[in-house]
């Protein structure tokens, strides 16, 4: 193996072995283990198993003291599985009802009543690839009191009924530090000498002690999950104290509050990634909709472009939704961000494919954020402020039952940039990239059954730049030095879910909106598109029977879109770029497309057997065509951690307006259409893991395609430019193992092999799609270290994009310049990308806030990934064009 | 999606090319301008097509197409000589005009005679598509034009490089439209960038210029503002705005650096001056002994007139 292998394979295996080690260690303070562990997590080595258990006398001593005990003993196991010796563990403590906690008392007895159980256990051999060893493992026994003190939720737990009237002369709240959160059920221990009282905290994390006598208290609060509390308070004769405490969480790593609900799974492959779980992964910026793009099926798109291409599919075929409300756009300018921040988003869900019929409109696959559901607790926010933008976040909860959320963000690109560029350049800025989005969130659930939502969201890119001689910068056609491109959508979406009890559900959505490009290009391109779009949702579900859930729905979206265009043809996928010579205009208003669509679904579990049949119908507007897309989708668990999944469905999608443009493109234009198949298993070794192997086909027929042929279009022979006589078929396997977090690691490891071939029109020789990449693999992973410090790690490799290589040029006299001429169309590929990427964050915690300061690093070897190929001015030379160079971005952030 | 992706590549591709020559600066071949004395020409007109080559050694070989194929296939004619005759034929009928034949000649300067008229220009743009050959390119039909490819393929001396450059004659079909002439300049003078008295007439007794290096000159040309015509504009599918012609001068150079590669005039938007004015730069890296400057007007329309100087370059004095 070569150096550079074997550091590969290091790399690659670290955070597994990390993980394992995280996780095959056992809690130091946890509740009673009845097994052995072991640390060792080397392949081929088979740890001891328990075979025979031994209880341990509780000691009369502790028994009447009130004492209990968790001693650990250190064992030394023979090749046989025999206990050969055994001893205490420093690690053992006992406990005073009441709270104190220390050492074991050797007058108590536990360490003699363990050693006396301890060799009575026995044990199956340790086995290392088969050879048994002798190891040494720990045991541990857990003595507990036969009568146990409740851990009430009530206001207090008396030490002993009082004579009289009891006063509470000490009160207090316990909160999280760092979040304020109110911390309940949570023990409180009050002592001094031999004395000592316990109260336990109610939902308000509030905690009540009654006629303590003046003294100067000890106050213990040891909690699992987080660090110790020891402090005092003094307490005079008739005074009443009140104090707050503040609980520092052993670990802020957001991995451990958040734990992926366990919806019950549909689909053949559904990734869902929590926000919180994601924001950190490195060369993301914090941006949880990048992270996307390192999931089996998804293509890296282009540099700088943010599109998602997902098995084989355009950037227009995948559907993006916010709160399944479709939106136009889900990035920034560049791909840099999304629209979207991490802090109003609470997961994530992407579908590669053979998603359910409540999705449709799209043959490649489905993006969907779920805004963050508020929670009417307490008032908090935050702000992350980075080199490129700074965003700011405020919850507010309005009485219990409803709480209101305010958010925002912008760039301050332009401002650098502005900065930077000298006066006389010949290049300016009126407004330099610049971006900025809103969200509002409105919650209001007066009674468990109703739950109503109200969303605003709003997104704005622009870009405004001024050449002093644009025929000098850009060349001869460039009769105006102004290039202007914005884009903006905003987003009005209100929901009503219904639960009235368990056997029924009803989500009603609808959304109105705005989408607007703006675009101007040297006084020759323009683009100015302004749709209305307006979307409603009703999903019911019923459960028929504990076996049969159904679901009944419509989709309605349309879109009435007014625009003016300018601008050459520019032709659909395989197509060379457009003839810049050769500008079209075309306007046009109530332009309608989108389509309503209602659906039904049944969910059927027999045993281990899950089929989940549904139907989905469209009427499209566009074309006015109608098409019934029947899906299903099966599972079957093999047994607790292996399922074998499948599934087969219909898609179709219309072909955008540009498309049907009569100018542009063909009206005559009909709906696409693609059948989705994948099979798969999923091997979940324990809930934190999962290993998932999905191989998958796509076949695309009445593909849009690019046309040379001529028609007759009410009596006029035209150019058909576009025709649906395309085809295509994508085929490859996916490959996903996860490690979700133990105390400190979450990582996965992500695969596709894939092969994406379109046919032209007329043509039976496949071609590849223009995004075709047969390798696709990215390694993801963050660890906690001690102090609040965590790194974490992406490393990424693709293989290079292809190209349609420029053979040679033509002067053109009427551009002043060399014009391409092309060789085949995708004919040949790009070196391959590959790219590491760092993320160490850093964590302060304070009582009320928390404040973290973050450096990423992109591209952290400096490596130029080819994006592309240029050429001097006439293609007699060329040279690569390089991605993001190395980049360092520092940024802080704040909650409260 | 494609035009909002590809407006934006547009903009993103701006000032990121990496350091090849520049495209003013002239080492061997070149085509640097393809010329018709008559830009639009109406029926039984001459249009006399010339070049501007930067060897004078090169062989030439012109010719003429009304069915080419698109940039990326080099604007390759899609029929030979009896194709397109026979297409013609099918379209008009037989005789409805003599086609000449699609190779022009091998001269530095060929001419092409019109004769085909506008309304069977008119017809010919109706019918002709129902001919094509299957893949052929749409015939470039515009509202007052039918447009012809004029290509020139120039071949070195030596056979070792060969460039191929394109131009459009516009056959006029509507007969009120306002013709397109080629803009006019006379000369380019010479003056140092840093003489106060603006001075730009660097010319000695014996007619040459004593240009040396290291120096830094001032080029300056003399266009008039009303070269630049107004015309109707019309784009496909769009009503036809009045507008007038965007000047650009395309400056050249064999040996040092020319600052900008095209100064432009565009009436209420860019100066005359901004046109008319450019920097030269010389090093002391570049070539001394005899070079060539040359200066290329165009009006966005197909007119194109040129300059050429002839200057001696000295050592520092």
């Amino acid at each position: 193996m070569t150096g550079k292998a074997f550091c590969l394979l290091c790399l690659i295996l670290l955070p597994w072995t990390l993980a394992a080690q995280e996780q095959e260690t056992p809690p130091q303070d946890t509740s009673p283990s009845t097994a052995p562990t072991d640390s060792s997590p080397a392949t081929g080595f088979v740890p001891p198993k328990l075979i025979k258990d031994a209880e341990a006398a509780y000691p009369d001593a502790a028994l009447e003291s009130r004492v209990s005990a968790t001693v650990v003993v250190d064992l030394e196991l023979d090749e046989s599985g025999s206990v050969v010796s055994s001893s205490i563990s420093a690690k053992s403590k006992q406990r005073v009802e009441g709270g104190l906690i220390g050492p074991l008392d050797p007058a108590m007895g536990f360490e003699t009543s363990a050693i006396v159980a301890a060799a009575e256990l026995e044990f199956s051999p340790a086995m290392d690839n088969g050879v048994p060893l002798s190891v040494q493992i720990s045991y541990t026994f857990n003595f507990v009191l036969p009568e146990i003190v409740p851990q009430e939720t009530e206001r207090t737990t008396l030490p002993a009924a009082p004579a009289k009237e009891p006063v509470a002369n000490f009160k207090g709240v316990l909160k999280e530090r760092g979040t304020r959160k109110l911390l309940p059920g949570i023990l409180v221990t009050l002592y001094e000498g031999d004395e000592g009282f316990e109260a336990t905290t109610n939902e308000d994390g509030e905690f009540v002690f009654y006629d303590l006598e003046p003294n100067e208290w000890k106050i213990l609060v040891d909690s699992p999950g987080y660090r110790k509390l020891l402090t005092k308070e003094a307490l005079a004769k008739n005074e009443v104290v009140e104090a707050s405490y503040y609980l520092q969480r052993e670990s802020y790593n957001e991995y451990e509050v958040v734990i992926e609900g366990e919806r019950v799974e549909k689909e053949v492959n559904r990734r869902t990634l929590k926000a919180a779980d994601i924001v950190k992964v490195p060369g993301t910026l914090g941006d949880p909709v990048l992270v996307v793009e390192n999931l089996p099926g998804v293509a890296r798109p282009p540099s700088g472009t943010g599109a998602l291409i997902v098995r084989g599919s355009g950037p227009q075929d995948t559907g993006v939704f916010i709160n399944t409300i479709n939106v136009p756009l889900i990035y920034h300018f560049g791909g840099l961000k999304s629209v979207i921040p991490a802090t109003v988003i609470d997961d994530i869900e992407f579908y590669p494919g053979n998603y359910s019929v409540e999705y449709g409109r799209a043959t490649g696959g489905i993006f969907n954020a779920n805004l963050k559901k508020l929670e009417p607790d307490r008032i908090h926010g935050s702000f992350d402020i980075s080199l490129l933008d700074t965003a700011l976040y405020l919850e507010i909860p309005l009485g219990d039952t409803a709480s209101i959320a305010v958010a925002g963000r912008r760039s301050y690109i332009d401002f650098i940039l502005n900065a930077a560029i000298p006066d006389d350049a010949d290049l300016a800025f009126d407004t330099a990239p610049r971006y900025w989005d809103y969200q509002v969130l409105f919650n209001w659930r007066p009674k468990p059954a109703h739950d109503f939502r109200l969303s605003l969201l709003g997104s704005d890119d622009i870009l405004e730049i001024i050449l002093d001689d644009p025929a000098n910068d850009v060349g001869i056609g460039a009769s105006s030095g102004n290039i202007s491109f914005g884009t903006a959508f905003q987003r009005l979406i209100g929901e009503y879910n219904y639960v009235p009890n368990q056997k029924f559900n009803n989500k009603l959505r609808f959304s109105v909106g705005r989408d607007l490009i703006d675009a101007s290009v040297f006084g020759e391109g323009r683009l100015l598109i302004d749709s209305l779009a307006l979307q409603a949702r009703n999903t019911a579900q019923y459960r028929l029977s504990e076996n049969i859930r159904l679901a009944l729905g419509v989709d309605a979206l349309v879109g009435v879109t007014d625009g003016e265009v300018r601008f050459p043809r520019v032709p659909v996928e395989g197509g060379n770029g457009p003839e810049f010579t050769d500008f079209l205009f075309s306007e046009f208003e109530n332009s309608i497309s989108g389509s309503i669509a209602p659906f039904i679904e049944a969910e059927l579990n027999f045993g281990p057997a899950k089929l989940v049949p549904g139907l989905r119908a469209d009427y499209f507007l566009n074309t006015n065509q109608a098409s019934v897309d029947p899906r299903i989708v099966g599972r079957y668990s093999l047994n607790k951690a292996w399922t074998l999944k499948g599934g087969v469905g219909l898609v179709h999608q219309e072909p955008t307006p540009q498309e049907t443009d009569e100018v542009f493109g063909n009206p005559d234009l009909e709906i696409q259409r693609a059948i989705q198949y994948s099979l798969g298993t999923e091997w979940r070794p324990r809930d934190s893991s999962r290993i998932d192997g999905t191989v998958f086909y796509k076949d695309i027929d009445n593909l849009v395609a690019n046309s040379d042929a001529f028609v007759d279009r009410d009596g006029e022979v035209v150019p058909e430019v576009l025709n649906n006589e395309g085809r295509g078929r994508v085929f490859g396997f996916e490959f996903f193992a996860e490690q979700k977090l133990t105390k400190k690691f979450r990582g996965w490891i992500s695969y596709t092999l894939s092969r994406a071939e379109r046919f032209d029109p007329g043509s039976d020789v496949a071609r590849l799609f223009d995004f075709d990449q047969t390798h696709i693999f990215a390694l993801v992973g963050s660890y906690l270290l001690p102090n609040n410090w965590e790194f974490g790690v992406r490393w990424r490799f693709v293989t290079g994009g292809l190209i349609t290589p420029i053979v040679g040029g033509t002067f053109a006299d009427f551009e002043d310049e060399f014009l391409p001429v092309r060789g085949p169309v995708n004919s040949s590929r790009l070196g391959p990308f590959h790219q590491l990427d760092l993320r160490i964050d850093k964590t302060w915690i304070y009582d009320s806030w928390r404040l973290s300061a973050y450096l990423s690093v992109i591209n952290t070897y400096n490596r130029v990934n080819p994006e592309g190929l240029d050429y001097n001015f006439d293609f007699t030379e060329s040279s690569v064009t390089g991605g993001l160079p190395i980049l360092p971005i520092l940024g802080i952030k704040g909650d409260w | 999606m494609r035009m909002v992706l590809l407006s934006f590549f547009l903009i993103a591709s701006l000032g990121c090319s990496p350091e090849f020559a520049r495209y003013n600066v002239v080492t061997d071949l070149r085509i640097l301008a393809l010329s018709a004395d008559k830009p639009d020409v109406f029926d039984g007109e001459t249009a006399v097509f010339s070049a501007l080559v930067t060897d004078d050694n090169a062989s030439y070989e012109w010719s003429w197409c009304p069915l080419p194929a698109g940039s990326a296939d080099a604007f390759e004619c899609q029929l030979n000589d009896a194709q397109l005759e026979a297409l013609l034929a099918g379209a008009l009928g037989p005789d409805a005009f003599d086609v000449p034949d699609l190779i022009l000649g091998t001269t530095p300067t060929v001419s092409f005679l019109n004769e085909m008229s506008p309304e069977v220009g008119r017809r010919l743009c109706d019918s002709l598509v129902q001919f094509l050959p299957e893949g052929a390119s749409v015939p470039q039909c515009l509202e007052d034009y039918f447009r012809y490819t004029i290509k020139l393929k120039v071949t070195s001396e030596d056979g070792s490089k060969t460039v191929v450059g394109v131009r459009w004659l516009n056959v006029i079909l509507n007969p009120d439209v306002v013709v397109n002439t080629n803009p006019e300049f006379t000369e380019v003078e010479i003056g140092l960038l840093n003489d106060a008295s603006q001075n730009t007439n660097l010319v000695l007794s014996d007619g040459t210029t004593p240009i040396v290096r290291p120096e830094s000159y001032r080029l300056v040309a003399n266009a008039e503002a009303n070269q630049s015509q107004e015309y109707f504009e019309t784009n496909r599918g769009a009503e036809p705005s009045a507008t007038s012609e965007d000047l650009v001068l395309s400056w050249f150079s064999e040996v040092g650096e020319i600052d900008r590669i095209r100064t432009s005039f565009l009436e209420g938007e860019r100066p005359l001056e901004q046109l008319n004015n450019n920097e030269w730069v010389l090093t002391e890296e570049d070539a001394t002994g005899s070079t060539r400057l040359w200066m290329v007007m165009r009006d966005e329309r197909g007119g194109t007139s040129w300059q050429m100087r002839t200057l001696m370059v000295g050592g520092a004095q």
